[in-house]
């Protein structure tokens, strides 16, 4: 939210309360509050963090993620060739859609043909498969998707949240407005949704996995985070999204409440512009990264509830490979500027979004640049107007450095790199921010890309990151952890490491 | 005053057409594109762009206004990019929360603060006159998002007799709806007693009471009605703008209002979202404008329409 109430103050407000603990509920009803409105329930078409955490809990894939693994959901196996283009699936047997309808191959299929029509509103589901040529029903529980083109990551694009299964009955039955009729397999079926405040799911007795310990999960949006914690405190809730570093000691000191932190595939960054002078100069962003001392930054920015990054990639991500760290050293800093032509230094502006923890870190930046003579301005921009600068093509594009965040959204090295590092993802395409470019590191991607042997592809992306990392391209931060609030009566409701809730487990005691 | 009436709300109309074109470009205008808003900002280009044919912002400036225009016309605000919902229905949503949380905030302002006006201005310069008056500025001047957490503070967390969270049910409304009637309420207890003051000091009330009448049926007979007339200006006036969304309190107490939807569709850059809004609150201005008006001539006979 770009509006945000003098926290310090509510902080101290609020941590002067001496919390009862969580108040008596409705038997088997578990609230969450949410930091943001869902806008859609189809799988496909949700965009947005507050549906996905939603949507898995009705919906469910061939595979997912559990804890950040990936795990067969309606498929009992998987399979693919050795050239990573065709993947064969069979699956889980008696597993029923809420509206009935049958999970098997031909209603997968049905559903993916769907989404890759173009004709569908699913278009960032599709775009996330594009790569798939066909779809083919082997028998009625045995199903194969053909790609266009080898793809070894493939499998982790069926488990991310876009890739989930909706009925195919239901997109026939609600038409344009299916994203507010959600139709899935799991856990969970949905109740009711006012626009804007509340998603109810309810158990869904039948699932395959077991019945759910709890009746109804109540998803309850609450933009302001000093007010998620006064109703953790007073009970309303049991669980609360995105809960500020500042606001972390007053649920600490609260009997009866916990604090929860989950390690993310996010990332905080200072992408710097390749193009522009003297960021074309290796030594001086490689001087940039000596000049920080991320452990402070983390420690001063965000109470320590993060991790320093080891690599370009999250550490929570497959492909994920240490490199030697960038240690805090001013000295050695200043020696790569002057060899680099600044032995005075330079100016730089560096865009970022507005809100407590960029201008935070903006200013620790701020300072600790300025020890090696490198003169930082912050330019907070509110989201719209950020986004559509750093978006501009490279000839027109202004940005000269920008602290953003960047994520591994499939939990896969392949979309983390190819988003970021590679020549096609130049704005608008995609996320290379840096327009950086090294064809070694294009040839890797590629090739890891083409094969299906997950061991060979974790070395090459491994060899990929060195270059990275060596190149620069990023003043290289930290990882932020997702920080929730709970009831200690609660169990079973906790981020997963793509910062969306997974509450699919829920337990009250 | 039917034809009165008929005749402003027809004067309305070029006001409101102003007010549609205004917007329409005015939103465009804004930097952001609510394709790439909406799709996510590490969605590639081809989604982004599906997202944008889907929205319609595909087509020129002009055609899109002849698309605005002429749903417009047929009553149809056009859907929401990112509630995937008719405007109308989003809107009227978030309508009833708002009307009704604004409505029992201005009736409380208006009964608490033409009472305080009227006591501080009949005991003028008293103890009592200074502790209303001191009161007023204090309620006027205190952020309503501090007001809010000390109510949250006391009556939420630490008493636990009413929820954090308003809503539209008795007890989901006392918190939001005292936080927003404070400074209301100042306002208007100010005008009351300046109002009053003013009015007493005139020839017919000084003749009113040389004839011998008592003191309240001088002030009940004469001299209140007359003080009415800007103190019902300004309850007009602080109705329209509770009515327009209150953002600070709304978001203290997540009360789900058209100040929430306000912002939330602003941040999306959700064109058809915020010309709907913003059209709603032109006609809400000039129809409490229009009440007011005719309210005077309630209260005051001299008053005719023509």
């Amino acid at each position: 939210m770009s509006y945000q109430l003098p926290r310090k103050l509510l902080a101290a407000l609020l941590a002067a309360a001496l919390s009862l603990g969580a108040t008596a509920l409705a038997a088997g009803t578990v609230r969450i509050a949410t930091s943001l409105a869902p806008n859609s329930l189809q799988p496909a078409e949700a965009t947005g963090i507050p549906d996905a955490a939603v949507i898995r809990t009705m919906f469910e894939g061939l595979v997912g993620f559990l804890d950040g693994e990936l795990v067969n959901e309606l498929a009992e196996s998987w399979s693919s060739n050795d050239d990573a283009t065709v993947y064969t699936f069979e699956l889980r047997p008696g597993v029923k859609f809420h509206d009935g309808t049958a999970l098997d191959a031909a209603a997968v299929k049905a559903y993916y043909d769907w989404v890759l029509d173009p004709a569908s509103i699913g278009a960032r589901g599709r775009n996330q498969l594009k790569d798939i040529s066909s779809t083919e029903v082997l028998g009625d529980l045995e199903f194969r998707i053909n790609l266009s083109k080898p793809n070894g990551a493939f499998i982790y694009l069926l488990a991310v949240s876009n890739a989930r299964i909706a009925s195919p009955a239901s997109l026939e039955a609600y038409g344009t407005e299916v994203s507010r009729h959600p139709v899935g397999t799991g856990p969970f079926k949905f109740a009711s949704w006012d626009e804007g405040q509340r998603v109810v799911v309810e158990a869904n007795p039948d699932y395959w996995g077991g019945a759910p310990k709890v009746d109804r999960l109540e998803f309850v949006v609450v933009n302001n985070a000093a007010t998620r914690v006064a109703m953790l405190q007073s009970g309303e809730v049991q669980f609360i999204e995105a809960l500020p570093p500042q606001l972390v000691p007053v649920i600490d000191a609260a009997p009866g409440l916990e604090v929860v932190t989950t390690k993310t595939n996010f990332l905080r960054i200072l992408q710097l512009n390749t193009t522009k002078e003297p960021f074309t100069d290796v030594r001086v962003r490689q001087a940039l990264n000596y000049a920080i001392d991320k452990q402070q930054l983390v420690d001063v920015a965000v109470a320590g509830l993060a991790t320093v990054m080891t690599a370009p990639i999250p550490a929570t991500v497959f492909g994920y490979a240490e490199q030697p760290a960038y240690d805090y050293d001013p000295e050695r800093a200043r020696s790569l500027l002057a060899a680099a032509g600044y032995p005075n230094g330079f100016d730089m502006k560096v865009l970022t979004f507005t809100g407590d923890e960029y201008r935070t870190v903006g200013q620790v930046l701020q300072q600790m640049f300025e020890r090696v003579g490198v003169r930082m301005t912050l330019d907070q921009q509110e989201r719209g107007a950020l986004v559509d600068q750093i978006f501009k093509p490279v000839d027109e594009n202004p940005t000269q450095a920008a602290l953003v965040g960047a994520t591994a959204s499939t939990g896969d090295a392949d979309l983390a790199i190819s988003t970021s590092f590679i020549e096609a993802s130049f704005p608008p395409a995609s996320n290379n921010w840096s327009f950086y470019e090294n064809d070694e590191v294009e040839r890797l991607v590629a090739e890891a890309r083409a094969t299906g042997d997950q061991p060979r592809r974790a070395e090459l992306y491994a060899e990929a990151l060195g270059i990275i990392w060596h190149d620069a391209p990023w003043v290289f931060l930290y990882s932020p952890d997702s920080v929730a609030g709970r009831s200690t009566n609660l169990t079973g409701v906790a981020y997963s490491p793509d910062n969306t809730v997974d509450a699919r487990r829920a337990e009250l005691k | 005053m039917l034809l009165y009436t008929l005749r402003r709300v027809l004067q309305a109309v070029p006001t409101l057409v102003g007010v549609v074109i205004l917007i329409f470009f005015f939103v465009r205008a804004l930097p952001g594109d609510p394709a790439r808003l909406y799709a996510g900002v590490d969605a590639d280009a081809a989604t982004v762009e599906a997202v944008r044919l889907q929205f319609g912002l595909d087509r020129s400036l002009p055609e899109q206004f002849g698309y605005f225009v002429s749903g417009l016309a047929r009553g149809d605000l056009g859907r929401s990019f990112r509630a995937r919902l008719p405007v109308s229905t989003v809107v009227a949503q978030h309508f009833r929360a708002t009307l009704v949380l604004a409505s029992v905030a201005i009736v409380m302002a208006t009964l608490l603060g033409v009472a305080l006006g009227v006591t501080a201005a009949l005991r003028r310069n008293s103890a009592v006159d200074l502790s209303i008056t001191s009161a007023s500025v204090l309620g006027i001047s205190t952020p309503s998002f501090f007001l809010g957490i000390l109510l949250i503070y006391l009556f939420a967390v630490k008493l636990r007799v009413l929820p954090v969270a308003g809503s539209v049910s008795v007890k989901g409304l006392v918190l939001p709806a005292i936080t927003l009637a404070v400074a209301s309420l100042g306002t208007i207890a100010r005008f009351a007693r300046s109002s009053l003051l003013e009015t007493i000091g005139n020839d017919y009330v000084r003749t009113a009471t040389a004839k011998g009448l008592s003191r309240s049926r001088v002030v009940n007979k004469h001299a209140l009605r007359n003080s009415l007339i800007p103190v019902i200006t300004i309850i007009g006036l602080q109705f329209g703008f509770l009515l327009s969304g209150t953002v600070i309190v709304e978001t203290v107490f997540n009360f789900h209002g058209l100040g929430w939807l306000l912002i939330q569709s602003v941040e999306a850059r959700d064109y058809p979202a915020v010309q709907g809004l913003m059209l709603v609150f032109a006609v809400q201005f000039i129809a409490i404008n229009l009440i007011v008006d005719l309210l005077y001539g309630l209260i005051d006979p001299r008053i005719t329409y023509e």
